[in-house]
């Protein structure tokens, strides 16, 4: 209990409830704008402001602000120390943040180069079964994308307000229907299988299999990423990998490829089993902290909200997805396992490693360092100020960007050939520099528009990256579809390089158009 | 002075929010029960995904599952891959216990499951070329390799033209080295010749040292039920039918354990065809009976004639089957000292541990 001295009525008391609704939220508001923001979020309007005797919002929260040291608890006014204003770049404990971001990733590649054989990859080339499973890898990461993206910006948004019933609905609409929706996406590509005699029947289940498998782990670890759990995920991750090289390391000189890949797709299952379970009784469980029922946005609010990042989830995995299934064939109406193009681009992925490093470690140092530190510092009257830092930091984070770009692209092109030597799941990449280096390019255009992409995520303008990923999935078809006469594996390169090209330099011009008219509204970000 | 809770405050204040009806006046559900409801959910969801997943990626076995007579039970198989092969089947069923490949060109190899076996194929095409089916499972040493070989009775083709059945290192999927045993039926000119065979090669072009061959003869026959035997070292054996053609226990092969078998084609220029039939890999393990009354004769039919031993202490009799009809169904029959159990049908294998259940 508390006590604080009022001379007024029930507006006083009002007044009160307000400032400890708004220190819940927001322990340490910096001015009276960041109040009104909070209060917004609460549910009070100008109507109710007026109803509670101030004048509008805006006076209502200056006058809650005034009341905010009685209810700011000690932690709180620690982080009211002052931040500095000087753009600094990130340091190493943002980049290897950056590189956990990959880590599921770079297990995987690890376990596929010593051991020939990854979660839902390996060296076995039996067509029917890489047909099933590339396949449904595609359906997996096309469907899920629109509902990670849209989870990880509305989750963290729950998470933030301490609403546990509304972090339910948001994961029961996002995450769960994603599942559900991949997983009647591999029923219709099962039926269709079966239906037209593509596949043979235990593949047909394979991929069915596979593909529910792999978007459940792609779903289920959503929310390690959002609550930034990467000793977890590694723990998941390489506790997966243990198994799976237990598997090979006891099957003797002859891996059984029906053998191997039962068992990498139950591994998959129970991996994601187990993220699902942590994350609902613990990543994604908070103590509420709301003083009454908070206000319960509709489902046609939430989408609205979502939907933005949802498409550009599922366009910016369309860029990355249609190119395998091209080079499958699919302009000719077929799908086979392409391993010379399967073999050349996953090794060419591997140049977005540092990017998504660098992406990470650039928006996070942005959202909590940078901008708490300007937009405590700047007043709207230095407002050129504040665009000159913003864009500083900018095109800091860029050139390094670029840097990295260079070197792994050079280091992909160069020495990934000569690993061949090494390991044997490399020793055809010799054989196709071309396509290795226009991999290593798509990829790279790949980085660079995302990392502009997360850049504006970053200012909450969602519409812009939506805007380049839709313009590459456009270009990449057209590319595709120019190509086509050239065969499947150049028709998939040429379509890669022009979707990711064009998604690079629209989200780059974007991302450069906002970074330079910033202003002082990007509180909401924090 | 006055109190001011710190504590929730009641939402009754609020009567009306000005942006339309007031949505918190919905009922809603306690959310630290719904969460907990929700976890439950979750829980259970995740566990009956693993559950689905372990039916959907249920492979079919290599070998099918056997009836075993009233009063016997099958407590361990021999059995590691058996395919009959008598039933049409479609080459989508096949390519979930085999692949095809050769060096015949995309369209030129082909294979049919037919009732009358399995038909592997190639088109006319230019050069020597082959095509074959290749067990998708593999097996280790001490297992007896089967099948029923045949090239067509009629054929008289002018270019060498073979009928191959190889059991080959499965380590080929892992470093490239081919290196088989092989027995084959070549073809020329009218004439035919059955032969035994070790290979080697790297990807490509093995070459075959022959052990054992028959000359080219115009009456050779066309059918063949041919077992081998190897532990790809030093020990290969070979059986048309009951009789052994060729054993033995001094050459050096490198054929590293587990193998697999090829059921192939090879002809030059021409359109050519092997069947294959009654397909068979097993434990060359003797079978185990178990639960015999001590002392007691046990004797198991087989179509080379009786097996028989005599039960231990423990009442385990220990049947040592002749290579050839590892695989088999027979009778068993376990006689007592004064009356004998019969039990007809029995499908059995090399290796196969039969516990017997009723006397």
């Amino acid at each position: 209990m508390t006590t604080a001295t009022y001379s007024g009525g029930d507006t006083e008391l009002g007044y009160h409830i307000a400032a400890r609704t708004v220190v819940g939220r927001c322990p340490a508001p910096l001015n009276a704008f960041e109040v009104a923001v909070v209060l917004e979020t609460c549910g009070y309007t100008t109507t109710r402001a007026r109803a509670l005797g101030a004048t509008g919002l805006p006076d209502l929260a200056q006058q809650v602000f005034d009341l905010v040291p009685l209810y700011a608890t000690s932690v709180a006014k620690e982080t009211e120390a002052p931040l500095e204003i000087r753009a600094r770049p990130p340091g190493l404990a943002d980049l290897g943040r950056g590189f956990a971001y990959s880590s599921p990733w770079l297990v995987s590649l690890v376990t596929l180069l010593v051991a020939g054989v990854s979660f839902w990859s390996s060296d076995v080339a039996i067509a029917t079964i890489a047909d099933a499973v590339t396949l449904a890898t595609a359906v997996a990461l096309l469907v899920t994308g629109p509902f990670i993206q849209a989870f990880g910006r509305r989750a963290s948004f729950y998470i933030g307000l301490g609403d546990q019933g509304m972090l339910v609905r948001i994961t029961r609409l996002t995450l769960e229907l994603g599942l559900g929706l991949t997983a009647a996406a591999c029923l219709a590509l099962f039926f269709l299988r079966a239906t037209f005699g593509v596949g043979t029947p235990a593949t047909t289940r394979l991929g069915l299999a596979a593909g529910i498998s792999i978007a459940a782990l792609q779903l289920g670890l959503a929310s390690f990423y959002v609550r930034r759990a990467f000793l977890a995920i590694g723990a998941v991750v390489v506790g997966g990998a243990a198994v799976l090289l237990w598997i090979v390391s006891h099957a003797g000189p002859y891996v059984d490829p029906t053998t191997l890949i039962v068992w990498q797709i139950r591994l998959v299952a129970a991996m994601a089993a187990v993220c699902w379970i942590l994350s609902a009784w613990w990543l994604l469980r908070v103590s509420s902290s709301a003083p009454a029922p908070l206000w319960r946005p509709s489902g046609t609010a939430l989408f609205r909200a979502v939907a933005p990042y949802g498409l550009y989830g599922f366009a910016f995995f369309g860029i990355v997805v249609v190119p395998q299934v091209a080079s499958g064939g699919l302009l000719e109406g077929r799908y086979s396992f392409n391993p010379a193009f399967a073999m050349t681009s996953g090794t060419a992925l591997v140049v977005l490693v540092p990017l998504l490093a660098q992406t990470v470690a650039s928006t996070e140092r942005l959202l909590t360092h940078q901008f708490p530190a300007w937009l405590s510092r700047f007043t709207v009257a230095e407002v050129d100020s504040f665009r000159r830092t913003v864009r500083e930091y900018w095109r800091s984070q860029l050139t390094v960007l670029g840097g990295l770009a260079v070197a792994a692209g050079v280091a992909a092109v160069v020495g990934a050939p000569r690993l061949g030597t090494r390991f044997p799941i490399l020793s055809d990449l010799a054989r196709h520099p071309a396509l290795l280096a226009a991999c290593v390019v798509g990829y790279l255009l790949l980085g660079i528009g995302l990392f502009c992409c997360q850049m504006l995520f970053a200012l909450s303008a969602p519409t812009r990256p939506l805007v380049a990923a839709l313009s590459g999935c456009g270009a990449l078809v057209v590319g595709t579809c120019v190509a086509a006469g050239f065969g499947p594996t150049v028709s998939a390169a040429t379509g890669l390089v022009a979707g990711a090209g064009v998604y690079a330099l629209v989200a780059l011009v974007l991302a450069r158009d906002a970074f330079a008219h910033g202003d002082l509204t990007y509180y909401r970000n924090l | 002075m006055v109190v001011t809770q710190r504590a929730p405050a009641a939402p009754a204040a609020y009567a009306h929010t000005g942006q339309g009806h007031d949505r918190r006046q919905r009922s809603r559900r306690d959310p630290r029960r719904h969460a907990h409801l929700w976890r439950l959910e979750v829980t259970v969801g995740a566990v009956l995904m693993v559950v689905l997943t372990v039916l959907l990626t249920d492979w079919p076995p290599a070998a099918p599952s056997r009836t075993m007579p009233a009063g016997l039970e099958l407590v361990h198989s021999g059995l590691v891959i058996a395919d009959p092969l008598d039933q049409p089947v479609t080459n989508r069923q096949l390519l979930d216990s085999y692949v095809f490949n050769g060096s015949a060109a995309p369209g030129v190899g082909w294979i049919d499951g037919t009732a009358r076996g399995l038909d592997v194929g190639v088109r006319p095409h230019r050069g020597w070329a082959g095509w074959f089916a290749v067990t998708l499972h593999s097996a280790g040493l001490g297992t007896v390799w089967h099948a029923v070989v045949s090239r067509p009775a009629t054929s008289n083709p002018r270019d060498p033209v073979e009928a191959v059945l190889a059991v080959q290192s499965a380590s080929t999927q892992s470093n490239g080295s081919i290196d088989y045993v092989v027995v084959s039926t070549l073809s020329l000119h009218g004439k035919s010749t059955w032969q035994v065979g070790s290979a080697h090669g790297f990807v490509a072009d093995a070459s075959t040292r022959f052990l054992w061959q028959e000359p080219l003869r115009s009456d050779t026959p066309a059918r063949e039920p041919v077992t081998i035997r190897t532990d790809g070292r030093h020990f290969l054996a070979v059986w048309f039918g009951a009789t052994q053609v060729y054993a033995s226990h001094h050459l050096h092969m490198n054929d590293p354990a587990p193998f697999q078998a090829y059921l192939e084609v090879q002809a030059r220029g021409t359109s050519y065809v092997s069947n294959f039939t009654d397909f068979w890999v097993a434990s060359a393990a003797p079978l185990t009976v178990r639960g015999a009354p001590p002392g007691s004769r046990v004797r198991l039919g087989t179509a080379a004639g009786p097996v028989a031993a005599t039960a231990d202490g423990a009442g385990v009799a220990v049947l040592r089957l002749p290579p050839p009809v590892a695989v088999g169904t027979g009778t068993l029959v376990v006689g007592g000292r004064t009356i004998a159990r019969r039990y007809p049908h029995l499908h059995y294998a090399g290796g196969d541990v039969v516990q017997i259940t009723a006397r």
